[in-house]
């Protein structure tokens, strides 16, 4: 059975003649009122949700402990170095100005060691080129500040993989002038994949990493 | 403040049949108005581009159908048939108009829309795939289902509806 489209449509006439006057209309300046407040709360959310994003941009650059360009600074947690006095002053006045406070400046001096291992640290460098290489092709690692004849050992991790498995490459031996290279050929079945590579100065103790993406 | 006159002239133009035609598918006339205020407040919310458009009511129904749509989805999820219907505020109507209506909550909301866009709001089978971006072919075989439904419903038999 199927109704016909003349009968459904006079019920629907009917339906329709029935419940118009029954409709109660909302005031248009409240329909307007709601739609204003509508678009603050649209702008609200824009703006938290860029403010979010800003945000989640701003903690994830300050996060980062590995410099994407391939060379890094060594990860430290020391206090950043004190400037130094100025040459000029006789080291006898800071001997007497810092006489009477030696007892509260006694921890100072202690934590004031690490900072000068920092110093020496930062001249610890290490990059790799190129930054992206295929299976099979040779990479360099390359950098400084290791002491001479010190050892420096490699090993890479995958990057974007957790846990990430630790690979050894074979270590070398700094020069003369605290430089340091080897080539590594990578192995012909590695997998598309960043690792992040770390060098270890065995003198003075330092390390830094840099990332290598492995293309195809 | 002539964007915000032209609103309230074509507010009042058309909201009464836009209530109408989603108390088709609401089945509630307090839950379709509702539905239809909102539309309108979004509507005005981006009323310079609506009002360019040839049939910015179109688009006001749209909405109201999604958001009546949403609303019975989440009500088909709280309450039972019978509750609903049981809940589900009657205006005043005729006997036949009654029975009309009741009719109409038995089918699935898929059925009242296309009938409502079919015969209150006279579009075409052409015009209501366009707006509900569906085949031709799949709104004639509707528009056929939810007929044969709402006879089998006015004859007092019970038609499952597909």
């Amino acid at each position: 059975v199927t109704a016909s489209d003349d009968d459904i449509r006079r019920r629907f006439a009917d339906l329709e003649e029935a419940l118009l006057p029954q409709v109660h209309a909302a005031d248009p300046v409240a329909v307007q009122l709601r739609g204003r407040r509508l678009r603050i709360r649209r702008a609200l959310v824009v703006g938290a949700a860029a403010m979010l994003l800003v945000a989640v941009f701003a903690v994830v650059k300050g996060a980062s402990l590995i410099d994407y360009g391939g060379v890094v600074e060594p990860i430290s947690h020391a206090p950043p170095p004190t400037p130094t006095p100025p040459s000029t002053l006789p080291p006898a006045t800071t001997a007497t100005t810092k006489a009477p406070t030696s007892t509260t400046e006694a921890p100072t001096s202690t934590t004031e060691a690490p900072t000068s291992t920092t110093q020496a640290l930062r001249g610890f460098r290490f990059s790799v080129a190129p930054r992206t290489a295929r299976p099979g092709q040779p990479v360099t690692l390359s950098g400084s500040g290791c002491a001479a004849g010190s050892h420096v050992n490699f090993s890479w991790v995958p990057a974007d993989v957790t846990p990430a498995s630790v690979g050894e490459l074979p270590p070398t031996t700094a020069r003369s002038d605290g430089t340091y290279q080897t080539t590594w050929r990578l192995e012909p079945g590695f997998r598309p994949v960043r690792i992040a590579i770390t060098a270890s100065c065995a003198q003075p103790k330092a390390s830094a990493t840099a990332i290598l993406t492995i293309s195809r | 403040m002539t964007a915000d006159r032209d609103f309230v002239t074509f507010y009042q133009a058309n909201h009464g049949r836009l209530v109408v035609q989603l108390f088709a598918v609401t089945g509630d006339l307090q839950d379709a108005e509702d539905v239809v205020q909102e539309a309108f407040a979004r509507a005005y919310l981006r009323w310079g581009r609506l009002s360019a458009y040839d049939l910015p009511a179109a688009w006001v129904r749209r909405v109201a159908f999604n958001l009546a749509l949403q609303g019975l989805r989440r009500a088909r999820r709280l309450l039972s048939v019978h509750d609903r219907l049981d809940a589900a505020a009657q205006p005043a109507l005729a006997a036949e108009q009654l029975e009309f209506a009741d009719a109409l909550r038995r089918l699935p909301p898929r059925h009242r829309q296309v009938l409502a866009l079919r015969y209150l709001a006279d579009l075409s089978v052409e015009e209501i795939a366009r707006e509900l971006r569906l085949p031709v072919g799949t709104i004639k075989s509707r528009l056929a289902r939810a007929r044969k439904v709402l006879a089998a419903q006015l004859d007092g038999r019970e038609e499952a509806p597909a």
